[in-house]
């Protein structure tokens, strides 16, 4: 009867959180996409029948609204008290509540914009024009803007004299792009104006020194 | 008599027809298809570390034409910078390894290996409630990786590639 209880108050949430939070139509979700086995399990979802989970996921694709909200969800500050009730919040054990506000928490920030990246390094100076590669600056953006469009790798060069790399060196290539160095490890070197090649590959983007064959993985900050 | 036998075959109709999946820590295991198709992984447990193998491949010779390696031979781990591991066959190749359960259906500070580049990143594991499994590979942070989708392969015995 309790297990029932909460099943008609994981419905009655749903209805509220769709009632009380006015929200654009957005893609619709399944949580069963969004919640690993254990979250899904704690917050006793597994019990749901097909129609209690299509509502639900109707509910949690509407309530992106609140990933404004900053601190952890918490659904008792979230709902009225007779929400609260009439959601049968009252009838789950503290464990389960912590269990549905702590994934509730994870969903919500991680549908909050992707923050901005802010260079930790001086601007590039103008560069006249590219040296050696024509390709499009969306090469390596996966922390800057969508994949689509990206070319499996570019071949420019560094600007200046170039001394290697020793765990967090940033290279400014000739294309603008900047890339700073994403694992531990040195080599020195003394090159001026060397080619490079920054290649994508499965995990990682990988630059490397054509001439000596040396490799180092880097992310793009810029 | 009768409602005793049949709640016996009831019963053993259920413990067949259920997933063979085991929860928790040990979710993980089982043989699992690479986001590309090429590939099938078993993840296995010695004691309490997880790691995977490559038990089946799409194309498990090199094709013909192919400048890398020998046409019609078994593919081999030619990439590998270690010059002594460049012979070891693709075939049985651990993918995949050291993996500690996290809790929550996360497995951590594993590594994961990439044959076509012979490049080794760490590792994330996250068996989701749709049954995938998220692998997530990165290089320093986790923050600065991609993940795949591996999806569990079904079938009760791994076909070798001389079935396919």
């Amino acid at each position: 009867m309790k297990r029932l209880h909460m099943h008609i108050g994981i419905l009655a949430l749903a209805s509220i959180l769709a009632g009380s939070v006015a929200i654009a139509a957005d893609q619709p979700k399944d949580v069963r996409d969004l919640m690993t086995a254990n979250q899904y399990r704690n917050a006793g979802l597994d019990k749901l029948s097909a129609g209690e989970m299509a509502a639900l996921n109707a509910d949690i694709t509407s309530i992106s609204i609140l990933a404004a909200a900053n601190g952890p969800a918490n659904l008792e500050n979230i709902l009225t008290g007779d929400q609260y009730r009439a959601a049968g919040l009252d009838t789950l054990s503290a464990d389960q509540v912590a269990a549905l506000n702590g994934w509730l928490t994870g969903y919500l920030r991680a549908q909050e914009p992707t923050a901005t990246v802010t260079p930790t390094i001086p601007a590039v100076p103008a560069v006249a024009a590219p040296a050696a590669s024509t390709v499009p600056g969306s090469f390596g953006g996966v922390m800057l803007q969508s994949n689509a469009g990206e070319y499996d790798s570019i071949d420019t060069s560094i600007k200046g004299l170039f001394l290697g790399w020793n765990g967090e060196t940033v290279f400014t290539l000739a294309n603008r792009q900047v890339w700073k160095q994403a694992e531990s490890g040195e080599y020195s070197t003394h090159l001026q104006d060397p080619e490079v090649i920054i290649k994508k590959l499965r995990f990682g983007y990988l630059l490397t020194l054509p001439g000596s064959g040396q490799t180092v993985f880097v992310i793009r900050i810029q | 008599m009768r409602a005793i036998r049949f709640i016996c075959c009831l019963l053993i109709y259920v413990a067949a027809a259920a997933p063979a999946y085991a929860d928790g820590p040990d979710g993980v295991l089982g043989v699992w298809t690479t986001a590309d198709g090429k590939a099938r992984v078993e993840i296995v447990k010695q004691g309490d570390i997880y790691g995977g193998s490559i038990v089946w491949l799409k194309e498990p010779v090199y094709p013909a034409g192919n400048k890398q390696g020998t046409p019609g031979q078994p593919k081999v781990d030619l990439n590998n910078p270690d010059k002594a591991q460049q012979s070891r066959p693709i075939m049985g190749l651990p993918l995949i390894q050291g993996f500690k359960y996290a809790g929550d259906d996360v497995w951590s500070d594993g590594t994961i290996y990439d044959p076509d580049s012979g490049k080794l990143y760490s590792c994330k594991l996250t068996l989701m409630m749709d049954g995938t499994l998220r692998v997530r590979g990165y290089v320093g942070i986790s923050l600065f990786g991609r993940t795949e989708i591996w999806t569990r392969y079904a079938s009760e015995s791994t076909p070798t590639p001389a079935q396919q």
